[in-house]
């Protein structure tokens, strides 16, 4: 089916269209619908933190990713203290926001996501394991960010501190496509 | 060429070619799927200092009478890492130093900042030889 559209002023020139059946416009414009989106309404999904909640809204179809991610942070919320037997944290809702938020801009749709990994301090890891490349993403418990890629070919390491939230450019330099 | 200067508190009565072992919680922390290959990885996570600024905690393996299951027991669903005291201190950086503390004879402590390189490092040498039981 080709379609050339016009705009709801004009009546669309349909091609090759056996089932389609246009009726001239009848009604005022005061009783016409609002224009809406064709399976593109974003969904909102919340995660409930112990102290706290994040709302996301996701524009349909969700990436594969999205909801084993948003699991595995429920999971990890809900760890004790102590939880690795070395006196760990439990982890903070401010290192689980900012992961989230860290991913949310990082991942595509078609994107591999990180392994999530809880740290003894209350904080979160981010990894990426590919052949002969190794990303990490930490965020502590107070919503710092650093990160490490190391590169086993040509031995290249890299490090960067504190970056920001407001400023993920740095991040997604050394990260790359994921 | 010698090997670059320990940091203090390093134990020589610990011989290099001690095994270290490191407990692995269970629950799918620290020991994991990879979604890029769906093998199971040991994360450089699990190579930190604990919170209260004392250095990482490790066993010395041949002073833990009847191995891993003593070292275990009351662990439910832990495994274990293992790596060389050498490897530890040569190749990593650190310092071993035993830390004897009630129950734990076999208690000792890897010395230095971990640094992620230095986590990196520490977990490309281990072999884990304990599996965590609920992965």
């Amino acid at each position: 089916m080709t379609i050339t559209a016009g705009t709801y002023a004009t009546v669309p020139t349909l091609t090759t269209c056996e089932s389609w059946q246009w009726a001239s416009p009848q009604h005022s414009a005061s009783r016409r619908r609002k224009p809406r989106r064709l399976l593109t309404e974003p969904i909102v999904a919340t995660l409930t933190l112990p102290c706290s909640e994040v709302i996301f809204e996701v524009n349909q179809p969700e990436p594969s990713w999205f909801y084993p991610a948003l699991s595995r942070f429920q999971h990890l919320s809900r760890l004790d203290d102590n939880w690795d037997t070395y006196g760990g944290n439990r982890l903070s809702d401010e290192a689980i926001y900012t992961s989230l938020s860290i991913i949310a801009r990082l991942l595509r749709h078609e994107s591999v996501p990180p392994a999530i990994v809880p740290t003894s301090e209350g904080g979160v890891q981010l990894e990426w394991h590919r052949i002969g490349d190794e990303v990490e993403i930490r965020v502590t418990p107070t919503g710092e960010i650093s990160a490490f890629r190391c590169n086993e070919g040509d031995g290249k390491i890299d490090e960067i501190e504190q970056v920001s939230l407001d400023d993920l450019s740095p991040l997604v330099e050394l990260v790359g496509p994921v | 060429m010698a090997n670059p200067p320990l940091p203090p508190g390093d134990d020589p009565t610990i011989p290099d070619e001690a095994l270290l072992w490191r407990r692995i919680p269970p629950l799918a922390t620290w020991w994991q799927k990879n979604p890029v290959n769906g093998q199971y990885f040991l994360t450089s996570a699990a190579f930190d200092d604990p919170n209260d600024g004392t250095p990482m905690s490790v066993a010395i393996a041949d002073q833990v009478p009847g191995g891993t299951e003593t070292f275990l027991k009351g662990y439910v669903g832990n495994g274990v890492a293992q790596f060389a005291a050498g490897y530890a201190r040569h190749t990593c950086g650190f310092a071993v130093a035993r830390d004897p503390v009630e129950g734990e004879p076999w208690h000792a402590h890897v010395i230095g900042k971990k640094i992620p390189r230095l986590r990196k490092l520490l977990r490309q040498g281990c072999t884990m030889i304990v599996v965590p039981s609920d992965t």
